[in-house]
């Protein structure tokens, strides 16, 4: 023994050292392997030419799907509506970046937004009486969130028209929706190429600038025609009332039409869904639920919503953040890419943003040192835990929300999903945002006729599956199977999504024409 | 360096013999020793992105989850095999419901107390609160419709039904004809 050489005697101590480092240093997974291979609770008996249904395991058979709030009231409780969740919003905060490089302009809920939201309704009654329905066509605004929340207090129906910039388009979407009123931004809408439905009674211009409102209403004026009054924002919000009291909306009117989203399905049909305020609220409460209480929207948060409002996921999004009391800030509706030195002056601790944007943070080139740090950001995700960010774009950033809107569509052929692969992000791709960005990612998969995601992947799900869609066990307000197709067998797990709860737009199972299959994790992979 | 050699010296000083024949090795141990802690530091910077034991275990076991069992309707002919003899799944059918039982095997399997009903409709037995043979209604005769049950009996048959909705698996339902 006392022979040992000294430098065999000093390297065992390092050694030493360094296997105490390394007990020492030894970070629990932020979830146990085991919940991440149990994601979905299955039902044990299943119908022929179906798999089984599967739910989520905070959902589990026996127990009620989430159908709202939980809003304490006595000894009851109630599911909430949307004028709940504008209560909610005013324990934070409503921000607006108008200019590239401006501060940060916030609204006072309680001295501010009320007060319009009440005037801007009135006003609304008063150019169409017994108003029903109003179309938005508006980027992430403060006159969007006035004008849908005026509505939902007010039983009215708000049309979320997509911001898309074919005239031909818009023109069937309000052929279809049939509003009485449209508020839209100036300059956006061509008149002269779009048609107007006879149902239109009023337009409301929103002016970039006061000085020229005038002007604007003028140019309107001749192109309409008598038959339309053409207002504009300015007229709506000239004298704002104090009206204390909120019309109560009767019981029936929480299952009544609430928003509508027109859009196109791929056979190139023109289609409507209808969300009341009870789906509405459901797929808001699913979101406030799913996600473990300290990864949640919290009060402290500033979230930013990158994409438009317009978008079902997004306002449902923008809505749980509200209800959290979260600090939500808009700059501009960037629907692709994002400018990193106008969101680092916000500092966003939670991003919802399009799959698109994300891909521009993939398209980065590492350098050598990036790479040796992405080697380790990797490691590090593969034993469960969060890297720190390889790029430090946002240093508080620590949640990111995306999506993949899959149009109702008949996808049987590989050929033709190859041609439309743009917004879709694999395993493999998540994991290395994970990676680049030091967040926690979550990816929905959603679908025109159900409010909020049908599948999202789990928070500390840090897999890397691969070039697989892999999105998650189904949401706990919902309940889904996949059922035969041509060449897939249910029983096998593989087939058409269906989907049955609240947040859909139709009451019963639901076709969302998405084919895919569960695995054995509990997880929902899309197919083709 | 010099103060290694002084610590060299008294070891060698100390000990009785210095045997040169176990000294050759100290090279080879030395450098394995370093080798590995240059791999355990490496390991420390890098973590492994192939998953570890414990994650291998849990993919392990959710390939091993029991398969869903496909809702099925039965005749009492069909139904007649599942008697934890001929098929080993043990089923039972209770008010046109059919339950599986094989979580109640020692009562409903083969050699049970109850094993008479097993593939078989126990509805009238379970009203009358008899396990004998002739409460069952032969396969080949059309479906007990049990009609002349009494108000106790058609009670005592309906807190059976709850017991094994309760219990057991509902996993298909008895019809006359397919």
């Amino acid at each position: 023994m006392w022979n040992t050489p000294p430098l065999t005697i000093s390297i065992t101590g390092i050694l030493f050292l360094i296997i105490a480092y390394r007990l020492v240093r030894q970070r629990y997974p932020d979830i146990h392997p085991f919940a991440l291979y149990h994601q979905s609770s299955i039902s044990p008996v299943r119908n022929s030419e179906e798999s089984a249904v599967y739910r989520s395991t905070l959902t589990p058979f026996t127990y009620p799907l989430i159908s709202g709030l939980n809003i304490r009231e006595g000894h009851s409780f109630r599911d909430g509506d949307l004028r709940d969740i504008w209560n909610f919003a005013k324990k934070g905060k409503l921000g607006f970046v108008n200019k590239k490089g401006d501060a940060i302009l916030y609204h006072d809920y309680e001295t501010e937004l009320t007060p319009l939201l009440h005037t801007v309704a009135s006003r609304f009654n008063e150019y169409v009486p017994g108003i029903k329905k109003i179309g938005i066509y508006l980027p992430n605004s403060i006159e969007n969130v006035i004008t849908s929340f005026a509505a939902a207090h007010y039983s009215m129906e708000t049309v979320l028209l997509p911001l898309v910039s074919d005239m031909g388009e818009i023109s069937r979407y309000l052929e279809i929706s049939q509003p009485e009123l449209l508020i839209f931004e100036a300059g956006v809408l061509d008149f002269t190429k779009l048609s107007l439905p006879e149902s239109i009674q009023c337009l409301v211009i929103v002016v970039p600038s006061i000085q020229d409102h005038l002007e604007w209403k003028d140019q309107l004026d001749e192109k309409v025609g008598s038959s339309i009054s053409v207002r504009t924002w300015e007229d709506v919000v000239s004298s704002v009332s104090h009206p204390t009291t909120v019309v109560d909306v009767p019981e029936g009117a929480l299952t009544g039409p609430a928003i509508t989203v027109p859009y196109t399905a791929t056979n190139g049909k023109v289609e409507l869904a209808t969300f009341s305020h009870r789906n509405t609220v459901s797929a808001v409460a699913t979101q406030l639920r799913i996600v473990p209480k300290s990864e949640s929207f919290k009060s402290t948060d500033i979230v930013i919503p990158l994409d438009s409002l317009q978008n079902m996921y997004i306002r449902i999004m923008f809505l749980s953040a509200l209800t959290a009391g979260a600090t939500v800030v808009f700059c501009g509706t960037t629907s692709e890419g994002f400018d990193v030195d106008d969101l680092q002056a916000i500092n966003p601790t939670i991003l919802v943003v399009s799959s698109k944007s994300l891909h521009h943070v993939l398209n980065y080139t590492p350098g050598p040192l990036t790479n040796l740090r992405l080697k380790r950001a990797q490691g590090i995700l593969a034993s469960g835990n969060l890297p720190w960010p390889v790029l430090r774009l946002f240093p508080k950033l620590r949640l990111i929300y995306t999506h993949d809107e899959q149009l109702p569509r008949q996808r049987e052929t590989k050929s033709s999903r190859a041609n439309d692969k743009t917004g879709s992000l694999t395993s493999a791709q998540l994991s290395l945002l994970r990676a680049l960005l030091g967040a926690r990612v979550v990816y929905a998969l959603t679908n025109p006729r159900i409010a909020g995601p049908i599948c999202q992947t789990h928070i500390y799900d840090y897999r890397n599956l691969g070039a697989v869609r892999v999105f998650g066990p189904v949401v706990p307000a919902l309940e889904a199977v996949v059922k035969d197709t041509e060449h897939l067998k249910g029983g096998d797990r593989q087939g058409h999504l269906f989907v049955r709860g609240l947040p859909t737009a139709d009451r019963g199972w639901i076709t969302t024409n998405i084919v895919g299959e569960w695995g054995d994790d509990g997880c929902f992979r899309e197919l083709y | 360096m010099v103060d290694l050699t002084i610590i060299q010296n008294y070891y060698n000083s100390i000990s009785s013999s210095p045997s040169s024949e176990t000294a050759h090795y100290i090279p080879y141990l030395n450098a394995f020793l370093a080798i590995l802690s240059v791999y355990l530091v490496y390991r420390i910077i890098f973590p492994p992105t192939s998953p570890n034991g414990q994650v291998l275990n849990a993919q392990q076991q959710a390939k091993q989850k029991p398969q869903p069992v496909v809702y099925t309707k039965f005749t009492p002919t069909t139904l007649q095999p599942f008697n934890g003899i001929v098929e080993e799944r043990v089923l039972m059918a209770v008010k046109g419901k059919v339950y599986d039982v094989s979580a109640g095997r020692s009562f409903y399997g083969p050699g049970g107390p109850y094993s008479n009903f097993a593939g078989r409709d126990a509805s009238r037995g379970l009203a009358k609160g008899s396990f004998d043979e002739e409460m069952l209604t032969p396969i080949d005769e059309p479906m007990d419709t049990l009609g002349d049950l009494n108000a106790d009996e058609i009670q005592a048959l309906n807190d059976w039904e709850q017991h094994f909705a309760g219990k057991y698996l509902l996993c298909g339902e008895l019809v006359e004809h397919l």
